[in-house]
């Protein structure tokens, strides 16, 4: 057997492009075994497990290209290593028209620009600042799904980008919608005339499925990343997306969404809007709400994304707040779920809750009702160090997970992409009999699962069905983020949902509401 | 300039949302790229013990057969089939998060594909699929722990019943409600040849029933998949070896006259192994109450075209015939 391990540095290629060149080389004749990847940690095993070794891979990074071979003669590994450097030479060519029309290049350089625009970057994180830089350098706004990016490239390229006057949303920015442009994980929106800028995904589809129920529209949803407004980064997207907002004449009312900022970094955003003239709603996750008590008040602090985003129609329009789910509606729910568990026939107990969260904010956000109910719940994302699950995998009592988060999402595609992974943890969760309630998020829109609530209703039956075997009641709750126009079909999603038997909200702050007035009547019990 | 003048929302106008510029190609951020870039990652949930050679990379599958439901892969020796979640599993069988409408013909996936297995927990089925069996859970078989106690008259009524209620156009609907003399005939030879030790008469009728009929997998066999898995249980239970048994040999003789699939679920069912639904509904039969062995046999017919029904029939004779005649443990 004869083998051979070439390592190219500071090399990178598509990794669609390499898996199928590997298939390639993989056919040729005396080759028993290839791989050509970067070197991330899981194609470093693949080569080791191939019997390759030594410092040369070890010291090699995901910015680096490896190329293993197995075969029966050094003729035959000289034919495919040809073969390959031929075809990477190829790739690295200037772009061609594909058969829809669509035109590749291989850098952002060869692209011709003839007015500014918006480019949207997904590499993986390492290569992403690089890529952001050479779109400002090109005069064009960046808008960075690409995460795994380091605080100090994120503060370099937004810091080039104020000076350029070029926005950056991002990195790890999963929504935007700029001027009726989707990018991301967007829903489709009404153009209407608030305006908003968001440091969460999730959170800003239930902000926009919440405006587009109560039939008002945005003008801009400016994503920002999750970190703009840590002190490190000082709010440098939020501030340049508030200033587009202020003098932005279709817009009249200005939000933002984010977790809680830095104290600093609070004080010169609320200070920005209390500049302005227009009125403001700020939803920082886990707050109180209210006003800000300072200048013309023009700001007012929801508690929710779902009174951020009430508030705004509010402003927006001429009629007072309309909540989607009143507070008696929520009870009337919560009774008769309740005397389904009631009446179960394994007899009343401490019975817990397992959400399984695609929506890392949404996750938050019922932990934080939760919380405000007095029911304390663990999470591979809580803040309270008591409460974190050091195995995530492992639930305990009342648990609620975020499998949005990189724990679960190494190496694998995001729920929202692929809301059939959580599927597993889902119906282990039904299993354990002392489980009653199941929550999970179903996110509708651009960019996602085309038929998500499909997937999770096979789950719901599934559940359903072990529950039944086993004489337990099973309460499921789906919180349906998602606007009228979703090309997954709003109204539809629910029904399937509904006649897999679930009990679908499309507020992820009722459906905690919910869980918590349940949870509450467990315990009477 | 300000930020103002360089931001372009006029340009692109204010309208309704359009559909984004980067959407599912954005893989690489979000961790597609370790997956060799493929265009669906599906969750397995379930899958049996005999997926750990695949996993293992120790056995090299190839893609089988591609069907909307189902997907079998073969190593020249053994089948694996990926079903949906909702479709049941088994020891050689995976299941799969996938919506209803979504379709295994719709992932590039042909016959003769080779399946690569990653790190023990990911296999790519081809270009576009992975499918990540890191949080599978093990599949357990109802039957493996079995005891069957006294056969129940309400429950073998119930099998009988919901065999006959049920539409499916099998040719062996003639075996339920005796109106088929010829079949009747060919399978009284089945059980009196059993019960005399006739190897000779066993052979023949085997050789008229083993590769015949409709389906996927043909009516015959999956009769005989039904009798057999119903026997392996009852000589399990009675200490009987699995493998020696007239029946047994009999069968085995006569597999070479049916296609590899269809010789590969007999093999399996002689071992007293089979899909969920069927080991259920024979699990129901054997110990469940009628209400259930209904359930499950219900769900049983709805295995397939007709195999489901084909399998509950055979499940059905040989109960009776153990009830009756002792037929499971004899030969």
């Amino acid at each position: 057997m004869f083998k051979r391990l070439t390592i190219r540095k500071n090399a990178y290629y598509d990794s669609v492009a390499l898996m199928s060149l590997a298939q390639e080389v993989q056919k040729l004749p005396g080759i028993t075994d290839a791989l050509v990847g970067m070197a991330t940690d899981l194609n470093k095993d693949s080569a080791r497990a191939m019997g390759f070794g030594g410092p040369e891979l070890e010291e090699a990074g995901p910015g680096d290209l490896i190329f293993a071979l197995l075969g029966d003669d050094a003729k035959s590994l000289d034919e495919a290593e040809k073969m390959v450097t031929a075809r990477l030479e190829r790739k690295a060519s200037a772009g061609k028209q594909d058969t829809r029309g669509d035109v590749t290049y291989s850098s952002l350089a060869e692209v011709p620009i003839e007015e500014g625009g918006i480019a949207a970057i997904s590499v993986p994180g390492p290569y992403a600042a690089r890529e952001a830089k050479a779109a400002l350098r090109r005069g064009l706004h960046v808008f960075l799904f690409s995460d795994n990016v380091s605080l100090e490239d994120e503060l370099a390229v937004k810091e080039m980008g104020r000076r350029e006057g070029l926005l950056v949303m991002g990195p790890d920015c999963g929504t935007a919608v700029i001027g009726g442009l989707g990018l991301g994980f967007a829903n489709k929106v009404r153009p209407g005339r608030i305006g908003i800028v968001a440091a969460s995904g999730t959170g800003l589809q239930q902000v926009l499925a919440v405006i587009d129920r109560l039939g008002e529209g945005i003008t801009h949803a400016i994503g920002t990343g999750g970190r703009d407004l840590r002190r490190e980064i000082g709010g440098i997207t939020t501030l340049m997306g508030l200033d587009i907002l202020e003098r932005d004449e279709s817009t009249t009312v200005k939000m933002v969404i984010s977790k809680p900022p830095h104290d600093d970094v609070r004080r010169r955003v609320i200070a920005a809007l209390e500049e302005g003239r227009k009125p403001a709603v700020v939803c920082f996750m886990g707050e109180e709400g209210g006003s800000s008590g300072v200048g013309a008040g023009k700001v007012r602090f929801a508690g929710s994304l779902e009174e951020a985003a009430v508030m705004a129609c509010s402003l927006a329009g001429e009629g007072g707040s309309r909540e989607i789910y009143p507070q008696e509606q929520i009870e009337a729910m919560a009774r008769q779920l309740a005397a389904g568990l009631a009446g179960r026939a394994d007899g009343a107990g401490s019975r817990y809750l397992r959400g399984l969260y695609g929506g890392g904010t949404l996750c938050e956000e019922t932990m934080t009702v939760l919380a405000r109910a007095g029911i304390d719940v663990y999470s591979n994302v809580a803040w309270r160090p008591e409460l974190f699950l050091e195995d995530p995998e492992t639930s305990q009592a009342h648990t609620c997970i975020d499998m949005g988060d990189d724990y679960f999402t190494r190496g694998r595609p995001h729920p929202m992409l692929e809301p059939g992974l959580r599927v597993p943890r889902y119906l282990r969760e039904a299993r354990d009999p002392d489980v009653s309630i199941l929550l999970f998020d179903v996110v509708l829109g651009y960019g996602c699962h085309p038929d998500p609530a499909g997937v999770m209703a096979e789950a719901v039956r599934e559940a359903a069905e072990i529950a039944r075997r086993e004489r337990r009641t099973l309460v499921q709750i789906a919180v349906l983020v998602g606007t009228s126009g979703d090309p997954q079909g709003l109204a539809r999603q629910e029904k399937v949902l509904r006649d897999a038997g679930a009990t679908v909200l499309s507020s992820n702050q009722a459906a905690a509401k919910l869980v918590a007035l349940l949870l509450k009547s467990e315990c009477k019990q | 300039m300000t930020i103002s003048q360089r931001f372009a929302p006029p340009r692109l106008g204010i309208t309704e949302t359009k559909k984004p510029e980067v959407s599912r190609s954005m893989t690489g951020a979000l961790g597609w790229g370790q997956a060799g870039g493929a265009r669906r990652h599906l969750g397995a949930v379930q899958a049996g013990r005999r997926f750990c050679g695949l996993l293992s990379g120790s056995r090299r599958y190839r893609v089988h057969s591609v069907f909307a439901r189902a997907l079998n892969l073969w190593d020249g020796r053994e089948f694996l089939t990926l079903l949906p979640v909702s479709r049941g599993c088994g020891e050689t069988c995976a299941t799969l998060a996938l919506a209803p409408e979504e379709s295994f013909l719709d992932f590039g996936l042909v016959p003769g594909l080779e399946v690569e297995a990653r790190d023990g927990t990911r296999v790519r089925l081809g270009p576009e699929v992975v499918v990540d069996f890191g949080s599978a859970l093990t599949w357990e078989s109802r039957l493996s722990t079995m005891a069957p106690g006294q056969l129940s008259d309400a429950n073998l009524l119930v099998l009988r019943r919901t065999l006959l209620d049920a539409s499916t156009a099998s040719p062996l609907r003639g075996a339920v409600d005796g109106s088929n003399p010829g079949l009747a005939a060919l399978l009284d030879a089945l059980r009196v040849s059993v019960l005399a030790a006739d190897g000779t008469r066993l052979g023949a009728a085997l050789a008229s029933l083993v590769g015949f009929g409709p389906g996927l997998t043909p009516s015959g066999d999956d009769v005989v998949v039904g009798m057999s898995l119903a026997r392996a249980v009852f000589r399990r239970a009675g200490g009987r070896p699995d493998a020696g048994g007239l029946w047994e040999a009999g069968v085995r003789g006569a597999l070479a006259r049916t296609h590899a699939l269809g010789a590969f679920f007999v093999e399996e069912a002689l071992a007293g192994r089979s899909h969920e639904f069927v080991e259920d509904a024979l699990g129901c039969l054997l110990a469940g109450r009628p209400q259930e062995t209904g359930l499950a046999a219900r769900r049983l017919i709805g295995v397939g075209a007709t195999s489901g029904f084909d399998i509950g029939v055979g499940l059905y004779l040989a109960a009776e015939w153990e009830r009756r005649y002792a037929w499971c443990s004899s030969g």
